[in-house]
């Protein structure tokens, strides 16, 4: 086994040989490599099948040469924008199922560019919709009694916290 | 009060049963919980307090069932909170109506109510400054549909006193100051006033909550004399924050206004891709009719699908707008080639020599020659290909078919003529014959061919000046077929173009007599033709002796004498002089001087 190449092993025990850049865009896998040093064994992943594990596989390979992430920056840069680069938009069509697998994959591998690359999308595709459209796109059924339904429709507890906010502390004791 | 404390206290109970008291959850607590919940069937998830949850028919299109699609259900909380953070505010307040696990998760958790924060901020949302408003009733305010009141369809919005309501309600819960009573009452200046509508429009009075109104009496009755000074900004943040917002609503319309345009021009730009490569050319997409149609002017993407339904009516669209087009040209190119034939014709009036190379001297006026058949096939245009056609018929190229109508034309010119000639004639020839001791004139000749004259014998007579006609328009008088080309002086007659519709002509007996009696004046016979009046030359005068009848040709006598002598009918009542200018001058001179004797004066003092 080559010092550049690592062993994957997936949840139905298929083998990968990655070079150790690729492999390295997980932190998980970044972190593991550093604890166990040159060693041969594959690394189990079991909480990634094959399929998915080949098309994550695929998102390093191309982004193998980008910069890390600054840890302080990433959650102010994962609100900014929902634009996605061409080639991962491209990438990330794929089917609903194979989507979140990808998405549970980077979050348990720990390759945050991807997930949220995963995440904009789910959330690109959930933008702008009513919530008949939403409940429909992700087959969510409706569990709201007619009761509660007409309640949230509602929202009738302004007055309420109007009330709430503009009556000093003592008052409200009183109440 | 009392209502307002039920309602309160029923509230209370509902967001109770929804959020289940987690308030306090740290982020593991939660992702366990949402595990939990998602590990639970539906059914289990009715709180214990409330009634168990009515399930609904499966009719509705919304009531699906659960499948592998459900992941984003089964995604951890932080990655859920990941898709949440770029989500905008309207989505987020979608997503929390999707489910109970939805509903808890997004407003049972105030430690989460950063994602609300969070989508605010996507949506570009203004911050508020003053207090009262949670970001989901803030979302609420802007993008719920029902009153908050009763759940009924909103009509009334207004983001100054955060209220969305139906129309019932809105007269309970909102106090319209029409007639101004809260400017007489003090107690009102701090209460939030709106003078704008939802939509951005002034209103001409103040609108007040009503329950803002009670709640002020209720403090004044309370705490009279109490530091009041928070409840001083909560007018004035309410107008600035009512007003931020209706910017935002505004920008945003436009932006969508923007985008829907935009949508519209892709699509037409796509039905217009697809139309060429049936081949259909760009100018058959440049008209106000096409880029307005029903079909072509919509907001939506155009697929396969919609594009199979809607080709047929459009193609039909765009072939009768094609036909209408060709026909809009076809007209505009024969009016063009008219007007290059009206200024080909007038050059002809002016260059008799090329009009008569040409055959087609004299040329009729244009009222006349534009109604020759010839002419008329000079701009009529049958196809669209000949509209186009670079080479295409002018005067000069039909001339011959022209000239050929011309002459047909002159043919019943002079076929109308002679009837009218003849009866003068004969009339003149049988009053002469009824007259005592008058020389019996003999006018006409003998009919050769049966009771009809010949075609030279036509010819004769119309060639007599006994035969002259006068022009209505500008009173020529001259014989068929040379009065044809007369200088006709009228003022609608373009280049002097005489006409060659017998209407536009005088046939009178008047002239024939003025005719004859010169004719015996000058010693000619009665049937002389033109020819020999015409070698006679300018040396008509008349015994009058007014100047314009002194030694002219003999058309301008018989203009003269049927001019100014009313009853010029026998030739001895007009006293027509042969002579020649010298000898008019002369013999008018020594009149002249007879008359200035007869009145005493002598010829020596002139």
């Amino acid at each position: 086994m080559s010092a550049n190449k690592v062993k994957l092993s997936t949840s139905d025990q298929e083998e990968f040989d990655v070079e150790r850049d690729v492999a390295n865009r997980s932190v998980l896998i970044k972190n593991m490599l550093e604890d166990l040093g040159d060693s041969d064994q594959a690394i189990p992943l079991p909480n990634v099948s094959a399929n998915v594990l080949k098309k994550v596989l695929e998102w390093c390979e191309h982004h193998k040469k980008d910069p890390e992430p600054i840890a302080e920056d990433l959650d102010d840069n994962r609100r900014k924008t929902t634009e996605i680069s061409d080639w991962d938009a491209k990438f990330i069509q794929v089917d609903q199922e194979m989507l979140f697998e990808i998405i549970l994959a980077a979050n348990y591998l720990d390759i945050k560019p991807l997930l949220d690359v995963g995440c904009k999308t789910v959330a690109n595709m959930i933008k702008g919709k009513q919530p008949e459209e939403i409940r429909k796109l992700f087959n969510i059924v409706n569990d709201f009694t007619p009761e509660e339904e007409a309640q949230i429709k509602k929202e009738n507890e302004w007055a309420e916290d109007r009330v709430r906010l503009l009556v000093p502390p003592s008052c409200t004791a009183t109440r | 009060m009392a209502r307002s404390t039920l309602r309160r206290d029923a509230t209370h109970k509902r967001k109770h049963d929804l959020s289940d008291d987690d308030d306090d959850l740290d982020d593991l607590e939660l992702e366990n919980w949402l595990l939990r919940l998602a590990s639970e069937d539906s059914s289990d998830e009715a709180p214990s307090e409330a009634p168990k949850p009515k399930r609904r028919s499966v009719g509705s299109g919304a009531r699906g069932t659960k499948g592998v699609l459900e992941g984003i259900l089964d995604l951890p909380l932080d990655v859920l909170i990941n898709v949440c953070s770029h989500l905008d505010l309207a989505t987020v307040c979608h997503l929390s109506r999707l489910s109970r696990r939805f509903f808890r998760f997004l407003r049972g958790n105030s430690s989460l109510s950063y994602i609300w924060e969070w989508a605010r901020e996507e949506s570009g949302l203004p911050e508020l400054t003053a207090p009262g408003l949670t970001p989901v009733q803030y979302a609420h305010l802007l993008f719920g549909k029902h009153c908050q009141n009763c759940g009924k369809a909103t009509t009334k919005i207004d983001y100054i006193l955060r209220v969305c309501v139906c129309q019932k309600c809105s007269k309970d819960l909102v106090w319209d100051d029409r007639e101004r009573h809260t400017t007489l009452c003090r107690d009102f200046e701090f209460c939030p006033c709106s003078e704008r509508e939802g939509s951005g429009r002034s209103r001409n009075h103040g609108e007040y909550l009503v329950e803002d109104l009670k709640f002020r009496g209720f403090i004044e009755r309370f705490y009279d004399g109490a530091d009041s000074s928070d409840l001083i900004t909560i007018k004035p943040g309410h107008g600035f924050d009512g007003d931020a917002i209706i910017a935002w609503q505004l920008q945003r319309l436009e932006e969508k206004e923007e985008e829907r345009e935009a949508q519209r021009v892709r699509r037409r730009e796509a039905i217009e891709v697809r139309f060429q490569e049936r081949g259909w050319q760009p100018r058959n997409f440049q008209s106000i009719e096409w880029r307005t149609h029903s079909l072509v002017n919509i907001a939506k993407d155009i697929n396969d699908s919609v594009w199979q339904s809607i080709h047929e009516p459009l193609e039909a669209f765009l072939a009768a707008q094609e036909d209408q087009r060709n026909a809009e040209y076809m007209r505009a190119r024969s009016d063009e080639r008219r007007n290059e034939c009206v200024t080909e014709h007038d050059l002809l009036l002016k260059d008799k020599a090329l009009a008569k190379k040409l055959g087609l001297y004299p040329l009729p006026p244009w009222a006349d020659f534009c109604e020759l058949e010839a002419v008329k096939k000079l701009w009529q245009i049958a196809t669209i290909d000949d509209a186009y056609a670079e080479e295409y018929p002018s005067i000069v190229t039909d001339a011959g078919a022209i000239a050929d109508e011309l002459s047909t034309l002159k043919t019943v010119f002079k076929a109308a003529l002679l009837p009218k000639v003849v009866e003068i004639l004969r009339d003149i020839e049988k009053a002469s014959a009824s007259t005592e001791g008058a020389h019996r004139l003999e006018l006409l000749p003998e009919p050769e061919d049966g009771d009809d004259f010949t075609l030279e014998q036509e010819d004769d007579i119309l060639a007599r000046a006994s035969s002259a006609i006068s022009c209505r328009a500008c009173s020529f008088i001259d014989v068929f077929p040379r009065i044809l080309a007369h200088e006709c002086a009228s003022y609608s007659s373009r280049h002097g173009a005489a006409s060659h519709t017998i209407a536009e002509y005088k046939v009178r007996e008047k002239v024939a007599r003025a005719v004859l009696a010169i004719a015996d004046k000058a010693g000619l016979e009665p049937e002389a033709s033109y020819d020999a009046f015409d070698e006679l030359g300018s040396t008509m005068s008349c015994a009058c002796d007014l100047p314009e009848s002194m030694a002219v040709p003999w058309h301008n006598m018989i203009y003269h004498l049927t001019t100014f002598h009313d009853s010029p009918l026998r030739s001895s009542d007009i006293q027509v002089v042969v002579e020649s200018e010298q000898e008019a001058m002369e013999r008018v001179f020594e009149k002249h001087k007879k008359r200035v004797r007869w009145a005493g004066v002598d010829s020596a003092d002139m």
